[in-house]
């Protein structure tokens, strides 16, 4: 039996006030110290998971209609593409990326569907080794932008239309080549005609969509709660 | 390696665990080998893919039983579970039953380092094996009046390789005997039972 799951695209109306990534995993029971102390046992996978705040509600209609969209569209498990905001610290700051993977532009597939259209910034640095399906260490190159790439920045890889977003825990340099830990580990093979985007997007559900709807303003506007997105994993 | 140098290599002497033991699961049923470790995410080790149990929510679908020592003579019955599957998985389950019969269920250990991500290089380590003996369905209404569901899920019934041990063996354990099923069973075998008799009566001290 194959399930094709629909990847739905996040209104880019409903823009998030903070937008944070985190790695995932939950330790479980199990683990024991050489003394035999038990000790939690660290989950060697575990799912990106992202965090975002939104404000109090939105004034125009048509941001109205797209929340009230959202709603009932991320339940039943549905998952949603949505960027991780480029104001976010925890993305490699704009100011940083000069030079040739600044110059790449593409036009996200998700823009039709809403009539926006505009090209969208993502810039991109060029995978240095092949690293295979569920490897945690993949390098870049980081061309001529030095090395700007730190333990808590966040990158992103995308394949045949699927977007996966991941965390940098550690990085080495060598030359203009920066190898990267990451968490949670990689979900398809890279290799190197493969980029490593700076500006990712994560492919998750939300976790409690029941109680996403927030403060309804008269009837006329209304504002989304916190939300937590999991990563779907496709 | 032993098991236990893969674990003293990857514990370091001030106490931090580094390493992850979990479990790997391969359901061999007959024609349709199903691979389960207790995780997220797709799993390779042992030149194999396993999928993870653990949903987004943190809980693990996947059923397992305490499995403990059969040596003291017990022989519990297992039960190993796939709770919560949909009408479509459950029909096709109960339609395909008689693959599991018989069946074995194996039980791995996998040791995963920090920086192995999901791929694992260490070799897996047979932790324990079940014989499938039957398959278990139940369907059942629960939830809030008003927002009642109907919950499929499926059972299998394992016992080890103890089963039945305790009972009456078919047979005696006679040279005659042994000899005349190693004929029917075509088996060549040494000596028989050629020194069973000798045993009969004699108090053997161990240690």
């Amino acid at each position: 039996m194959t399930l094709t799951v629909t990847v739905y695209d996040w209104r880019l109306s409903l823009c998030p006030m903070s937008a944070r990534v985190e790695a995932g995993g939950l330790g479980r029971a199990g683990g024991l110290l050489l003394g035999g102390a038990a000790q939690i046992n660290p989950e060697p996978g575990g799912r990106a998971v992202m965090h975002m705040i939104f404000q109090r509600f939105w004034t125009s209609i048509d941001a109205n209609l797209d929340v009230e969209w959202t709603l009932s569209r991320i339940r039943n498990g549905a998952v949603m593409r949505i960027p991780v905001g480029n104001r976010s610290r925890q993305l490699l700051p704009t100011a940083l990326i000069t030079g040739t993977p600044a110059s790449y532009t593409v036009t996200p597939t998700y823009i039709p569907a809403q009539g926006v259209g505009a090209p969208v910034w993502d810039p991109k640095l060029a995978v240095a080794a092949n690293a295979a399906k569920g490897a945690a260490v993949v390098q870049v190159g980081m061309s001529t932008l030095g090395s700007v790439l730190k333990p808590g920045h966040v990158v992103g890889f995308r394949d045949t239309g699927l977007d996966f977003v991941h965390k940098v825990m550690d990085v080495t340099y060598a030359g203009a080549t920066a190898t990267l830990t990451i968490s949670p580990p990689l979900r398809r093979a890279v290799t190197t005609s493969s980029f490593c985007q700076l500006r990712p997007a994560i492919m998750g559900t939300c976790l409690d969509p029941g109680s996403a709807a927030g403060e309804d303003v008269f009837g006329k506007a209304i504002g989304l709660n916190p939300l937590v997105f999991v990563e779907a994993l496709l | 390696m032993s098991f236990a140098a893969l674990v003293d290599d990857a514990v370091t002497g001030d106490g931090d665990v580094i390493a992850t033991m979990r479990k790997c699961y391969l359901y061999d049923f007959d024609g349709y080998p199903t691979r389960l470790w207790d995780g997220e995410g797709v799993l390779y080790a042992g030149a194999q893919e396993w999928l993870g149990t653990i949903g987004p929510d943190g809980v693990d679908y996947h059923q397992v039983a305490n499995v403990t020592d059969a040596r003291d003579g017990s022989n519990p019955e297992y039960r190993f579970g796939l709770p919560y599957i949909d009408l479509a998985t459950y029909d096709g389950l109960r339609a395909d039953q008689a693959l599991a019969n018989g069946r074995i269920l194996t039980c791995w250990r996998a040791i995963i380092l920090p920086t192995e991500g999901l791929r694992p290089a260490t070799a897996l380590t047979f932790a324990w094996a079940m014989t499938m003996r039957d398959v278990q369905f139940s369907r059942r209404r629960g939830g809030a009046p008003g927002n009642d569901q109907t919950f499929y899920s499926a059972q299998l019934v394992c016992r080890s390789v103890e089963a039945g041990r305790a009972r009456v063996p078919g047979g005696t354990y006679t040279d005659t005997a042994q000899q005349e099923r190693a004929r029917i069973l075509g088996v060549a075998s040494d000596s028989f039972c050629a020194f069973v008799a000798a045993n009969a009566r004699r108090t053997m001290t161990f240690g």
